[in-house]
């Protein structure tokens, strides 16, 4: 099963979403299928034609480690664009390779770590970057990997740390992104927009740009500032038409101001082209939001199928289905055993909230209260957290508590969830 | 300094040094941070050669021009991003006028990314595109310039700062024939003037510097057997390599260049002829911002921390044989006082005399400090700066001899060690200088006399960059 599913790979995916979308494509205006197809090649030609170069040269000479460096990075650059999980494993094997035939170490040790962090093994990540960093101590890309994967680990002090360091001699985009995502776990939402706004400066490709102002417009939609995320969202498109982490961020500014069905006509442009499963997730919540049920369930099982290709390509899922399944009131005690799990091997505060809320949802609410302070420990303004807190807070049978952490939710973003945001406000009236 | 081995990496292709990804997007939220680009894709605030000379432009003999060449070994053939400045980096040309080795006048420069035009409107994530092909920098022409770089330049004078120019546009990389037919007009478009006789000029040009880069660094293994000397005639001809391959033909750079009037670098504000003090010592410098996630909600003071530094040239490379050298990039010029043994005994010279079995001048190099760390020999301060005496005049390009003070038929007073061209052989005379008498007399030197096409004669001084199309360095 797991060889099939890893030569159906996002190809086989993206079949099956048609299937269930055939007729909606059809409904696309003629400019936003053909960005839609460019985009589905948004391997750009120069990359793609890169890469079929260099395994044509390792298929030739297999032992050139140098070569084999070069095209792991590539793939795991491929595996960020596309998101298709199966690049993970040939990034993995290239670099090891690239690392047994004279490749520099360096550059294939914080490969290797990058690619266990995208597969949320934050363990060996944070064990590759310090190989890496003990190689050269000065080169700055190892330090942010060690950085991420200790911030996932739970691990902030040690994270910030190598953050600031990478920071130190000099900040660029990649360190500047990292700044403002500690300053956003620190609660520091406005000085976390002056960090990314700086990154957004320094972008030299249009996916960086793009990918930054991204950031940048999720940064602002966290804060309830929807305008001013839109425009960034925007401007995204602009530098790179048809980049589809901006046009689902557009989908979820659609959602918010009420207009479900556009929403969902970008979701599923989206989805078609990039299937990531927090994209069919919205998907499906949009349609349910709509009252479009029995869509909605379709949707939902595509997510199902898209998070068994993530994980029969080594990445950790259980963090991910765990919450999936415990906010759609599905396999709750399972749901929990994942979310201890995924708590145990990597006990982020995102971890603690899920576990929290798995609690939560199995009747454990005194548990559950003692994650979400947890969750809540670094004085992140996390509306969905804040609202997990409220609901337990009245299960544990204090409704003033439990309504004053509802406001919090809603003053941080009144936007925060299609689902939850409306029982928030309806448990304040 | 230039990185060496980074060459050779780049000449696999420039994106190898490529984005490596972060963590895959959440699930519980929407693409958040993760993921993150974890190199810029960017090369590093790279200095790879500072020049500073007397203009030899007829009729610019009065001003002085300073030029820093950053990301060294570009391959011309590097589509689709090919080269660019780094718009995190702060390039600066810092210039001392009162001799007490600490910097009086800067002038920084600072660059912007513009996506924009055809590349975006038609969804084509490429930075050049021939639709229709580039013959301009702005306005009509400029369509296909999908990526377009806009820098400005501030003087920095008695701590008071002047915008000197803003939104001037960086000439892009040499992509080929198709994307820019005239490629010459269009750098063209690149020269600015001020109001105040200021030229400035940003963008890709061929890399000046001619070594047998291979030969050098496999151990002194140049190409010329028992010993790499060159025979007076050789050693006159400079239009000529002598033996082995210049490696880095073929291969362009990203320059700033910038002329200004004499009178606008002077203490006394007096042009080249009539200056009471007309020694200035120089050097280019990179700098980034530091920016720290903090502790508190108002940090907001993120200080520029110099990543590089660059005077004399092969300082760092042959003079500077330590393993810690961005300790020595990020002290100032003036405190070079900490690096003095490095001068006095130089290891240039013990590995000379290693390799070759000739005796080298390898201690007690009192000469080598004077030359190198002082405007006069009887200083007591010691600064590493290329120093420029404004009262020797420049010799015209017909003239430019690049052995400067070893030249064959006497010595041409306005080359290196006095200022620097972009000519001037400063490998040969540095093995020479520092290896000492028997290696100045016996004629050692790499065997390479010159680049392999002409530099040009006026502003910026240097030549037309190598096509992407017409040129690919492939191993």
């Amino acid at each position: 099963m797991r060889g099939k599913l890893l030569v159906a790979g996002v190809a086989g995916i993206v079949a099956v979403a048609a299937m269930f979308f055939g007729g909606v494509l059809s409904e696309l205006s003629t400019a936003g299928k053909a960005s839609s197809d460019s985009a589905r090649a948004r391997v750009t030609p120069a990359q793609a034609s890169r890469i079929a170069v260099l395994e044509r040269v390792v298929a030739r000479s297999p032992s050139d480690g140098p070569s084999l460096i070069e095209l792991g990075l590539d793939y795991q650059q491929r595996a960020r664009e596309t998101a298709d999980p199966t690049d993970y494993g040939r990034a993995e094997a290239a670099l090891r390779r690239g690392l047994r035939f004279g490749g520099d170490r360096y550059l294939a040790l914080t490969g290797l770590a990058a690619v266990a962090a995208s597969r949320h093994r934050f363990g060996v990540a944070v064990d590759l970057a310090r190989r890496a960093i003990r190689i050269d101590p000065d080169a700055e890309a190892a330090y942010g990997i060690l950085g991420d994967g200790l911030v996932e680990l739970g691990r902030y002090d040690e994270g910030f740390a190598a953050f600031d360091h990478m920071a130190a001699r000099g900040s660029d985009l990649p360190a500047l992104t990292r700044v403002s995502y500690a300053r956003e776990l620190l609660g520091r939402r406005r000085q976390a927009i002056v960090a990314m706004r700086m990154a957004v400066g320094m972008a030299s490709t249009p996916e960086n740009a793009a990918w930054t102002l991204v950031q940048l417009g999720n940064l602002e939609f966290d804060g309830n500032r929807l305008r001013a995320a839109e425009a960034a969202y925007r401007q995204a498109l602009a530098v790179f038409p048809g980049y589809s982490h901006a046009e689902a961020a557009l989908a979820r500014i659609d959602a918010a101001h009420g207009r479900l069905a556009a929403a969902v006509r970008r979701y599923r442009d989206v989805v078609a082209r990039m299937p990531l499963p927090q994209y069919a997730i919205a998907l499906g919540d949009t349609l349910r939001a709509a009252d479009r049920g029995a869509e909605a369930r379709e949707t939902y099982r595509l997510v199902g199928a898209i998070e068994r290709l993530f994980r029969a390509n080594g990445v950790r899922t259980e963090l991910e289905t765990a919450l999936f399944d415990l906010d759609h009131g599905r396999r709750l005690r399972d749901a929990l055993a994942r979310a201890r799990k995924a708590y145990v091997q990597a006990p982020s505060i995102h971890a603690e909230d899920v576990l929290a809320w798995a609690l939560l949802k199995n009747g454990r609410c005194q548990n559950a209260r003692a994650h979400s302070v947890r969750a809540l420990r670094l004085g992140t303004r996390d509306a969905l957290k804040l609202f997990h807190r409220g609901m337990i807070e009245r299960c544990l049978g204090r409704p003033g508590t439990a309504r004053s952490f509802f406001a919090g939710a809603l003053a941080v973003n009144e936007h925060f969830s299609l689902l939850y945001a409306p029982v928030a406000r309806e448990a304040l009236r | 300094m230039r990185r060496i081995a980074l060459i050779f990496a780049l000449a696999l292709g420039a994106v190898a040094i490529a984005t490596v990804g972060g963590l895959a997007p959440d699930a519980g939220e929407a693409a958040s941070h993760r993921e993150a680009p974890a190199i810029s894709l960017d090369a590093p605030a790279d200095i790879s050669d500072f020049f500073m000379f007397r203009s030899y432009e007829p009729g610019h003999e009065g001003n002085v021009v300073m030029i820093m060449d950053v990301i060294p070994g570009e391959e011309p053939s590097s589509g689709p991003n090919y080269w660019n400045f780094d718009p995190s980096v702060r390039y600066a040309f810092k210039i001392d006028n009162n001799k007490d080795g600490k910097d009086d006048i800067e002038f920084r420069v600072q660059f912007k990314n513009e996506f924009r035009g055809v590349t975006r409107d038609a969804g084509l994530p490429l930075s050049y595109v021939a639709l229709p092909p580039i013959t301009a920098l702005d306005g009509s022409g400029s369509e296909g310039l999908g990526l377009r770089q806009r820098y400005s330049v501030t003087m920095v004078k008695h701590g008071k700062r002047t915008k000197i120019a803003r939104n001037l546009i960086a000439v892009p990389s040499n992509v080929g024939p198709r994307t820019m037919p005239d490629y010459e007009d269009l750098a063209s478009q690149g020269v600015y003037e001020t109001k105040k006789g200021i030229r400035i000029f940003a963008g890709q040009r061929q890399d000046p510097f001619y070594i047998d880069l291979g030969g050098i660094f496999d151990t002194l293994h140049l190409r010329r057997e028992p010993l790499p000397l060159l025979t007076e005639a050789e050693d006159a001809n400079d239009d000529a390599n002598a033996f082995g391959f210049d490696q880095l033909a073929g291969f362009n750079v990203h320059s700033i260049a910038i002329e200004v009037p004499a009178s606008m670098l002077t203490k006394d504000r007096k042009g080249t002829n009539a200056t009471s003090q007309p020694k200035l010592g120089a050097y280019g410098a990179t700098s980034r911002q530091k920016v720290r996630i903090g502790h508190r909600e108002s940090s907001n003071s993120s200080p520029w921390v110099q990543v590089q530094r660059l005077a004399n040239p092969l300082v760092n490379e042959a003079i500077i044989a330590t393993a810690r050298k961005d300790r020595w990039n990020a002290v100032e010029p003036e405190d070079e006082k900490q690096f003095l043994d490095f001068y006095l005994n130089p290891r240039l010279a013990f590995a000379l005399q290693t390799v070759y079995g000739v005796p080298a001048a390898t201690s007690g190099r009192t000469d080598l400090r004077d030359l190198l760390l002082k405007y006069e020999p009887g200083d007591e301060r010691l600064s590493e700066l290329l120093r420029l005496d404004l009262s020797v005049a420049p010799t015209p390009l017909a003239d430019q001899k690049r052995l400067g003070p070893l030249a064959v038929g006497g010595p041409d007073a306005a080359a290196w060690p006095n200022g620097r061209r972009p000519g001037d052989d400063v490998l040969d005379v540095a093995v020479r200088v520092v290896g000492g008498p028997n290696y100045i007399a016996a004629r050692a030197g790499d065997g390479i006399n010159t680049g392999d096409t002409p530099l040009p004669g006026a502003f910026p001084f240097l030549g037309t960059p190598e096509s992407g199309f017409d040129v690919g360095n492939h191993s």
